[in-house]
């Protein structure tokens, strides 16, 4: 093979590369392969390329970040579009504005090279360029799913006209929709596109590698993933470095000046990522946006007091989209290093080649969110990825709880670590996902002006797409929805928008699935800085700590949802809500395996390895290894080692049998002897497996998805127990305890 | 009963393939006329008034397939017959009476695509308009023995005072001189202009020199220019048959549906208070449309003042039909009969040997609807005709069969939107079934 400069004068193209599958690309592209200075195509590229022109079958390629399935997926997909006779179309769908721009770049010079216009549509997009979409719809459309609702919902009586002329549908980063309310939108959306099309459009999609590549086909396309074609990628032995990091919280002080931004555990994990961070690109991620701004604030105060620049930003989905565009380019700069604390708005493949390593704050939401933030790392030639996660247990507490002493952050941080290193992730969440039925409902409504009941119901339903039993349950979910003034119906019987519905449709915020609360807007000297959502108190003279800086509050406009503020010295971090995600049973399991062992994980560092001990010694000294329930007089705790919807459902389960539960998350605290929980887990048994539905009747807080409030009764039991509910384990773990 | 011996081929054709499809025919309507003399006769008031130079406005009332549309365009051929200009749309979402996106210029185009005449039912009649405007301006100035240019001038200073007025006489001008000096470019720019097919300011100043165009901000404005115009022309004056209003209430935004509501009441107001343009609106929905104080014209307090009906002659059992708002009064099962009736005899016209289909055949069936869907049967006999059509197509091509023998197949079918058709065949699975007659 040749090793001609792509700038040398040769007379024609010739490629370097030489195979089968460069053959079928068009020249245009072939041309920009060439430039690129590529030796050989991927072997994945290699097998993708055929499949994705035939376009008779989808195609999954799944490959670890980096590994070249974009320019897999992109190569045929843009040599057919080059080569076809009429103007064709696809779209790009990515979870992400940030990998929308990204892609965007990296896009851009290949669709030049083959004479395939690259347009860009997301929220953050100018006007100009999206009337030229408008104009001629065609080439390359990379999108949201947001943005393809307001498309349909907006434009619907022209989404034919711009949409209908698809010859592929890319999903980008499927791992990120699997299971979601997103995802299920995602899904509903391809159909409805498939609709509009009146074919089913070949379906590529890009994925990091999966535990259960078949439910990732499954998502796809339901009900017909046996004939979709699976393309994986190799690993590129990509090196892994793993540090777990333990930290104590010294016991709260009653000081009130006490500034727990300046000392404490916060403080000492600050000081290490100052120390090993600086001058270097990397990615902070902390589960919760206040404990970004909380970081963020420190960083910049160590910088500050070391008279170094500051090279630590905040970036999440609250920041003014100029100053989360700011600290992105200044991450994708080469110009100097930039470290950017982040929650999971850069969580998604955002490909930023230059970050060295990733640290994580807290334990990981999930073993696939973690897999997903290593993948950030180390995405140039043969750089090892670097992971590092700080965890922070409770010392010296007055009266400290079993989950305190069995220091169950750490040991759940390992438990994680250990899964994903023998490749377990978790599989994704089912559910009914009735609050994106609605949202769907209401669009194709809306998208149509007025659907009739059983059209409606053979699109959204119809298609294993919401998994509603029967049109009995369809129907009273419109009943609900008609009772709400969300949809009338006609003489005709078309249902149409209702009042209230047309509101709802009408807002921006209908268009994502997912939830976000109403939000304020900060403003400093009529700049605005930002936006916070409204679920924490606001008064005149609080503060609050905001993109990395202390805010006094001048005056708070409630109608204008305004908050003015000026510079201040010290403060309190707002209280933002971090998204739960519901740990799996694998997790609990491994963790009850973690106790178990001897050995210490070489990946934790001393501080690590000695709370684990501690955890251990409490574990054993307990009793645990051999039993669930552990008490004294008149508190007892239950630790069955299950995941978050087993523990959810005992906790429901015990409070209809007159017992009150408390979830503490890994255990269930009772004010009650051993004894009488066994009474009461006996009693449960005897009256047999209840109906989940029925028991999520007893409990108080299902408002969940975005649009939960505006189900019926009976279907919001439904879908609450679809996701939060695990009755049959929980019967095991109530058979087990009785047992003991 | 008509006269169906007369009946041309085309004609008769024409009427069974659109009732086949569930359309109404363009042509022939008054074969297949029954009842709602009454409804007939103020509309023939309001042709008269219109011919006469005055404005009108009628929103026809109806049930969905209660005859709406058949109503609109038997009022539309028999403004033609009385040398009225006529024009017909569906209201769609991109076709509104009042928008920023184009929806509203995608009306008016809508309209002068459907522009008809006497000689030209069928539409495309603007650019023959024009042509006529032209030719009797020639005429005029021959007889009078002077310039062509200066009767055009003089005919067109009506327009130019008028808002708008001067750039569309600008227009009409540049036909003419295309006309004198064979510059057939210049004619089409004119026409398309007309037709409200220039999108931006500069391509028409490029073409046309002109500094305005038909857009969503203007175009009640120009449709009025137009009705002036026509008369100019030596037509008696514009009809505007707008269909499917109840599109208007189905806008998903209250916003968009509210300033469509405004622009219907400058209208109504301009016709109300006698305006002195020879232009008629009949605007055809559904009672909700009129009725739904949330969400249609009711909802809109200035209509509501306005459009209510007469409440002393309801109340009395009695019938007033010079209110804007005509209630297209439900057919009888007689009016059906009759109608029935007609449809056989046409489809039997022509044919050396007709099906045999009796009057106990008619009744036969009519009984057979009911049972099927009750008495919606015939309010709304669109879909009673379109069954009953299909049954003669088949007794006519299968002559071994009888009335009898296929009445009880007959089956009335519920629409549905084929644009949310399933993509495979599942007429296997009926599970949803039960929702086909939903009620909320």
């Amino acid at each position: 093979m040749t090793t001609n400069s792509p700038t040398s004068n040769s007379s024609a193209p010739t490629p370097d590369v030489h195979s089968t599958a460069f053959e079928l690309l068009h020249q245009g592209v072939q041309r920009w392969i060439w430039k690129q200075g590529w030796h050989t195509l991927r072997p994945i590229q290699e097998q993708a390329v055929r499949p994705i022109l035939e376009g008779t079958h989808d195609v999954m390629l799944a490959a670890p970040t980096a590994g070249g399935k974009t320019e897999a997926a992109f190569l045929p997909i843009v040599s057919c579009l080059a080569s076809a006779n009429e103007p064709r179309l696809c779209v790009c769908i990515s979870p992400l504005k940030a990998l929308i721009n990204d892609q965007y770049d990296r896009l851009r010079e290949l669709g030049v090279a083959a004479g395939v216009p690259v347009h860009r549509w997301h929220g953050d997009v100018r006007q100009q360029p999206k009337d030229a979409f408008i104009q001629e719809p065609q080439g390359l459309l990379l999108i949201t799913p947001e943005s393809i609702e307001a498309f349909l919902v907006r434009r619907g009586s022209q989404a034919a006209r711009l949409l209908g002329r698809l010859n592929y549908i890319v999903v980008d980063e499927l791992h990120a929709f699997v299971g979601s309310d997103r995802g299920k939108q995602l899904q509903s959306l391809m159909h409805r596109l498939d609709l509009l099309n009146r074919n089913r459009t070949p379906r590529v999609a890009l994925s990091a590698t999966f535990g259960d590549m078949q439910l990732a086909a499954e998502f796809l396309r339901p009900g017909h993933s046996s004939a979709t074609i699976r393309i994986e990628g190799q690993d590129g032995g990509q090196e892994l470095r793993l540090m777990l990091r333990g930290y104590r919280v010294p016991p709260p002080t009653t000081d009130l000046n006490h500034d727990e931004t300046s000392s404490g555990s916060a403080h000492d994990i600050a000081r290490h990522l100052f120390k090993v961070l600086r001058g270097q690109d990397n990615l902070v991620f902390a589960n919760s946006r206040q404990r970004v701004e909380s970081f963020a604030d420190i960083l910049r105060r160590l910088s500050e007091q070391a008279a170094v620049p500051n090279e630590f930003l905040p970036h999440h989905g609250n920041l003014a989209k100029a100053l989360r565009e700011d600290a992105e380019k200044q991450l994708k700069s080469q110009a100097r290093p930039v470290t950017l604390v982040a929650t999971t708005t850069l969580e998604m493949g955002i490909d930023v080649g230059s970050v060295q390593s990733i640290a994580q704050v807290g334990c990981p939401p999930s073993v696939s969110a973690m897999r997903q933030r290593l993948g950030r790392s180390g995405r140039q030639d043969n750089a090892p990825a670097i992971l590092r996660i700080y965890t922070t247990e409770h010392d010296g507490l007055q009266r400290p709880a079993p989950h305190d002493l069995l220091r169950a952050q750490t040991t759940q941080a390992i438990a994680m670590v250990q899964l994903m290193l023998d490749g377990w992730l978790e599989p994704p969440q089912t559910g009914l996902h009735l609050s994106t039925l609605v949202q769907q409902l209401l669009s194709l409504v809306a998208q149509h002006g007025g659907v009739r009941a059983a059209e409606a119901w053979s699109v959204l339903c119809g298609k294993h797409l919401f998994m509603l039993n029967s049109p009995a349950q369809f129907a009273t979910l419109l009943r609900g929805l008609g009772a709400k003034d969300l949809i009338s119906q006609t003489s005709d019987g078309l249902l149409v928008l209702g009042i209230r519905g047309e509101e709802l449709v009408d807002h921006y915020d209908f268009y994502a699935a997912f939830f976000s609360p109403a939000e304020f807007q900060i403003l400093f000297e009529g700049t605005i800085l930002g936006a916070l959502p409204l679920t924490w108190a606001t008064y005149p003279g609080g503060h609050l700590i905001f993109a990395g800086q202390r805010w006094e509050v001048l005056a708070v406009d409630d109608q204008a949802k305004t908050i003015q503020v000026k510079r201040s010295p010290g403060g309190q971090p707002p209280c933002f809500d971090g998204g739960g995600l519901l740990v799996h049973d694998e997790v609990r399991r491994q963790m009850r395996r973690v106790y178990c062992q001897e050995a210490l994980p070489g990946f934790a560092n001393a501080e690590a390895q000695a709370l684990l001990k501690e955890g251990r010694r409490y574990f054993h000294a307990s009793g645990l290894e051999r039993r669930t329930l552990i008490g004294d007089s008149n508190t007892c705790h239950l630790f069955p080692w299950v995941g978050d919807r087993t523990m959810n459902t005992l906790c429901a389960l015990f409070n209809t049998a007159g017992l009150a539960a408390m979830n503490e998350g890994i255990g269930l605290r009772f004010a009650a002897t051993t004894a009488n929980v066994k009474r009461a887990a006996q009693e449960l048994l005897a009256i047999g497996p209840p109906q989940a539905e029925s028991l999520a009747t007893t409990v108080q807080n299902k408002h969940i998805g975005k649009y939960d409030h505006l189900l019926p009764e009976e279907l919001l039991n439904a879908n609450y127990a679809s996701t939060h509910f695990d009755v049959d384990s929980a019967i095991a773990v109530l058979e087990n305890c009785i047992q003991e | 009963m008509t006269d169906t011996k007369k009946l041309r081929p085309r004609v008769r054709d024409a009427i069974l393939q659109s009732l086949a499809a569930g359309v109404v025919p363009r042509i022939g309507q008054q074969h297949i006329q029954v009842g709602r003399v009454h409804e007939v006769r103020a509309l023939l008031k309001d042709i008269d008034r219109i011919a006469d130079g005055g404005s009108t406005m009628r929103f026809i009332i109806g049930e969905y397939g209660s005859g709406k549309t058949f109503f609109l365009h038997l009022i539309r051929s028999i403004a033609l017959e009385r040398k009225l200009v006529t024009a017909h749309a569906d209201l769609n979402p991109d076709r509104r009476i009042h928008a920023t996106g184009g929806q509203a210029q995608g009306l008016y185009q809508e309209l002068m695509r459907n522009l008809s005449t006497r000689s030209k039912p069928d539409g495309n009649a603007l650019a023959s308009v024009v042509e006529r405007f032209v030719t009797t301006a020639m005429q005029e100035a021959q007889s009078r023995k002077i310039e062509p240019e200066s009767v055009i001038r003089s005919k067109l200073d009506v327009l130019t005072g008028l808002v708008g007025g001067y750039d569309f006489s600008e227009v009409v001008a540049s036909y003419w001189r295309a006309h004198d000096t064979g510059d057939d470019a210049l004619k089409a720019n004119a026409v398309r202009w007309l037709r409200a097919e220039f999108t931006t300011k500069t391509a028409a100043r490029k073409a046309l020199g002109v500094r305005t165009i038909i857009e969503d901000s203007n175009t009640y404005d120009m449709l009025k220019l137009f009705a002036r115009f026509v008369e100019l022309s030596g037509f008696g004056g514009l009809l505007i048959c707008l269909d499917e209003l109840v599109n208007l209430y189905k806008l998903g935004s209250g916003r968009a549906r509210r300033t469509n509501y405004e622009q219907i009441l400058r209208i109504l107001n301009d016709s109300l208070q006698g305006g002195a343009t020879p232009i008629g609106f009949l605007m055809g929905g559904t009672p909700e449309f009129l009725l739904d104080t949330r969400k249609g014209l009711y909802s809109y307090e200035a209509l509501q003042t306005r459009l209510t009906e007469n409440s002393f002659a309801r109340a009395g059992g009695l019938v007033d039909f010079s209110g804007p708002v005509l209630r297209l009064a439900n057919l009888a099962p007689e009016d059906l009969f009759v109608l029935l009736q007609k449809v056989r005899d046409i489809h039997a016209a022509g044919q050396a040997k007709p099906p045999h289909v009796p009057n106990e055949a008619l009744a036969a069936f009519m009984q057979h609807c009911s049972q099927r869907v009750g008495d919606a049967y015939f309010k709304t006999p669109r879909n009673t005709i379109v069954a009953f059509v299909h049954l003669l197509s088949t007794l006519e091509q299968n002559p071994t069969s009888t009335w009898e023998a296929l009445l009880n197949r007959v089956s009335i079918q519920s629409e549905h939107n084929p644009e949310l058709a399933p993509l495979e065949d599942t007429s296997g699975d009926d599970d949803d079934d039960e929702l086909a007659d939903f009620k909320l």
